[in-house]
């Protein structure tokens, strides 16, 4: 089990309060969030705001990485962009050979671009993915800023 | 080990105190 993996346990609990939450316990929690399968995976803030989610068994490695990530898009959609930002570098860094890294290069861009909307951090990020990941899908989503001039 | 917590308020009450995200790992053991 990944939970039991020490790289796990100390990405969780420095970043994150965990709560498992059982079927036969927690019904009504399973239906407020509209959960279907398990496991699945919720990232909430502290007013209870659901920002991201994902599903499925994932190894030690790829669940360090999806988690910091998923973190980080929290922290970026709360307008913490400096430690969006730190969390983004540290997935595309440390966890280089997860799957997670195309899309924290897509949204390091973004955490980048979001305090002076500077429209050259976009361009340099779809850049740096078409270098690094030519075939992946967030090099598809980011195509569009090879328009900014 | 992680040390998970059972219930949804005391989870909340902590990340706001801690300043932290809350991690809910949804599980059926069946």
């Amino acid at each position: 089990m990944a939970w039991k993996d020490d790289r796990v346990i100390k990405v969780v609990t420095d970043w994150f309060i965990p709560l498992r939450v059982m079927k036969e316990k927690h019904e009504n929690l399973f239906k407020k969030h509209l959960i279907v399968w398990t496991p699945t995976i919720l990232i909430l803030d502290t007013e209870g705001r659901d920002h991201c989610r994902f599903s499925g068994f994932l190894t030690a490695v790829e669940l360090c990485a999806r988690i910091i990530l998923d973190g980080a898009k929290a922290e970026l959609n709360l307008g913490n962009y400096e430690l969006a930002l730190k969390c983004f570098e540290e997935v595309v860094e440390k966890y280089r050979e997860t799957f997670a890294v195309p899309e924290a290069i897509f949204y390091l861009a973004v955490a980048r671009f979001l305090p002076g909307h500077n429209p050259k951090v976009l361009k340099e990020g779809l850049e740096r993915l078409r270098k690094e990941f030519p075939e992946s899908e967030w090099t598809l989503r980011a195509k569009p800023y090879e328009l900014i001039k | 080990m992680i040390e998970w917590e059972g219930s949804i308020d005391v989870a909340l009450k902590k990340a706001g105190t801690e300043s932290k995200l809350v991690l809910m790992d949804f599980f059926n053991p069946q």
